[in-house]
């Protein structure tokens, strides 16, 4: 079993643009209306980044940003998960390449990796840690959480970093719909710490008992959008994290599952409610 | 590799008509997937194949599953491209410029994404463990090393399965023009008129167990170290001060509690892009007290891109088991400017026992991502 505590949270998702948004959002869902994320997003990317950077980078780092100060975001390790990466500018390259003397566009081809969100961030923030991309299809979002909730608890993290975990996944070109049924954009980020000090919640996390078990939402709009996108199926995390009770949730994560325990049991409870009602941002500081 | 035979060829990939070397392997189109895995074939995962049928690997597989359980053994694989060149060709077909519509040969899943090689050997092998893919371009199949490891220490698995494949593929090929980092003549890494990297493929395996359980009588080699670091500086050019390569090469020394005296030989990254072979250089200047001995692999192998990471830690595996370090192929004239003693000829000891005891092997990726590896012949 691994521990950690969810020091800060950040999502841009439709309907939801932020967390002090997805709290109002859980306590009252009948508030939420699945609406498209703007097409504009803010991002503290430097000007040349801006421009080159593509909607999926956008995405991932308008959700990451929201979970703190740059400067100590800058500190923490890096792991963003993606089940499909960036298949727009895949449909771009390909479409390049079909046609008479394959003219592929450099930026278009640096942007193709699927560490191109994570280097983007690393270079925005100037941070120099370890940035980990992963996917696992349909269960990149538990393999985030793992690969994060392992790399904060191994011994190699001899200065107790945080880890900053990003999980985004775009809508796929019209080519691809008929095979990946992703409805929604969705972007969520979560900053995890081995500390329990201003934290929002502790997780304890366990391999599950089966994937039957799958933890689902009881609002018709909120349980929408947890199934129109692989990230979603972090909203009945942020559900139980939103309404401060002691929960188990299960997410997909192969034949077994992912079980997360969260307690709230933290000495700084009261003073954190105060906290997020206060702040735009809900961060550890 | 003893005869300094390069695997490197000029192109003659699909209708490429790039002036460029590339490393293909051969047999890969011959290689046809079991019946129920036959939506996966697709040439990435086809090499994968072909690879995993050497070195008594299934067997080994097969042991390590009776051993610790179908659901103890990790999977952990790195890749920048996957089977993408099905959907590339596709997009080609006059089927899809007139429809728009993938034809039904095309399974997203099955190979194209970059989950598609995990997924495709877990099924081969019935794996019920963690699994997850790395890819953050070339440094993918180096820095699974580090994931898996760590699963192993907390405990989320007793063993792993490492490695990572890239097959050619027309966005590879094209995207890396259009930066003009490819070379028109064979790769030349570290060279003083080097000119860029020959594109190559590869598949590599390894089974990764805990250092109590090893045979003494097979040469075990220890993961000694790994080191990982963002350059924060640019998506496609590495800091050309080294700064991300430096960090995770002393990373790397400081996981295996070694100094870097004793580190025998380096396995560069050595694409060689003017760019990355200066930069590698000063990290390596600013690592190393006096010049460290030091080859690219690439010139046998090309840049294998998201394989090159367990590629590489194969080689350096090998350097230790057989006492060898390689030349630095196709090398003329070493670039004067460099610190290191690049390796102009391969030398291979007769010492009984072994000398080269520690091999540190560097993998850089777009978007300033970087691993090293510290290989040894004894444990930490």
């Amino acid at each position: 079993m691994l521990t950690c505590y969810i020091k800060a949270i950040g999502i841009t998702a439709p309907g939801i643009k932020n967390w002090t948004e997805a709290q109002s959002i859980f306590q009252c869902p009948e508030k939420h209306k699945v609406q498209a994320i703007d097409k504009k997003l803010g991002t503290l990317l430097p000007a040349n980044e801006r421009r080159r950077a593509t909607r999926v980078t956008q995405l991932a780092l308008s959700a990451a940003q929201q979970t703190g100060d740059p400067k100590e975001l800058s500190q923490c390790l890096q792991i963003f998960s993606s089940s499909n990466g960036d298949l727009t500018t895949f449909n771009q390259i390909s479409l390049a390449l079909a046609m008479e003397g394959r003219p592929v566009s450099p930026t278009r081809f640096h942007n193709s990796v699927h560490n191109a969100p994570a280097g983007y961030w690393s270079i925005a923030t100037q941070s120099q840690t370890a940035s980990t991309s992963i996917t696992a299809y349909s269960d990149s979002l538990s393999a985030g959480l793992l690969e994060a909730a392992v790399q904060l608890n191994s011994s190699d993290n001899k200065q107790q970093r945080d880890c900053l975990l990003v999980c985004y996944d775009e809508i796929p070109p019209p080519a691809f719909q008929s095979q990946l049924k992703v409805l929604q954009e969705f972007a969520c980020a979560l900053i995890l710490s081995q500390s329990s000090d201003n934290a929002l919640a502790k997780i304890e996390i366990a391999s599950g008992s089966g994937s039957e078990s799958i933890s689902s939402l009881s609002s018709h709009s909120l349980e929408e959008l947890r199934l129109s996108n692989p990230q979603a199926m972090i909203l009945p995390l942020l559900n139980v994290i939103a309404l401060q009770k002691d929960e188990a949730v299960t997410l997909p994560y192969f034949e077994q599952g992912l079980d997360l325990q969260i307690t709230f049991q933290l000495s700084n409870k009261t003073c954190l409610k105060k906290q997020d009602n206060t702040h735009s941002k809900t961060h550890s500081s | 590799m003893k005869n300094g035979i390069t695997g490197l060829r000029q192109n003659n990939f699909l209708d490429v008509g790039l002036d460029t070397w590339i490393g293909r392997v051969d047999e890969i189109e011959e290689q046809v997937l079991p019946g129920s895995l036959i939506n996966y074939q697709c040439r990435n995962n086809q090499l994968a194949y072909l690879a995993l049928q050497q070195d008594d690997f299934h067997f080994a597989v097969e042991q390590a599953k009776q051993h610790y359980g179908a659901d103890r053994l990790g999977l952990f694989l790195g890749t920048s491209t996957a089977g993408i060149l099905s959907t590339e060709l596709a997009y080609q077909s006059d089927f899809f410029k007139t429809t728009g519509i993938l034809p039904e040969s095309c399974h997203f899943r099955e190979q194209h994404n970059s989950f598609s090689i995990t997924e495709f050997i877990r099924k081969l092998y019935q794996l019920k463990g963690p699994a997850q893919v790395i890819s953050t371009a070339c440094s993918s199949s180096a820095k699974v090393f580090a994931s898996a490891a760590r699963y192993i220490e907390l405990g989320l698995c007793d063993a792993a399965i490492v490695g990572g494949v890239d097959s050619l593929c027309l966005t590879t090929l094209y995207g890396f023009n259009s930066l003009e980092l490819v070379a028109s003549e064979i790769c030349r890494p570290a060279d003083q008129n080097r000119s860029g990297l020959s594109i190559g493929e590869g598949a590599a395996f390894i089974l990764l167990e805990k250092a109590e359980r090893v045979d003494e009588q097979q040469s075990p080699v220890y993961l000694r170290g790994y080191g990982e670091s963002s350059d924060a500086y640019h998506m496609s050019s590495p800091h050309p001060e080294g700064r991300g390569a430096y960090q995770a090469m002393q990373q790397a020394l400081e996981s295996a509690a070694m100094d870097a005296a004793h580190i025998d030989y380096v396995n560069l990254h050595g694409t060689a892009t003017p760019v990355n072979d200066q930069m590698e250089d000063k990290a390596l200047a600013q690592v190393f007290s006096s010049p460290v001995a030091c080859s690219s692999t690439k010139g046998w192998t090309g840049h294998t891109l998201g394989a090159a990471g367990s590629v590489e830690a194969i080689y350096s595996a090998l350097c230790i088991q057989h006492n060898f370090m390689p030349q630095s192929l196709n090398t003329l004239t070493p670039d004067p400017a460099f610190t290191q003693t690049i390796l102009m000829q391969s030398s291979l000891s007769n010492h009984s026992t072994s000398s080269i005891h520690s091999v540190a092997s560097n993998s850089f990726g777009f978007g300033g991502n970087n691993c090293c590896l510290i290989f040894g012949d004894q444990p930490c």
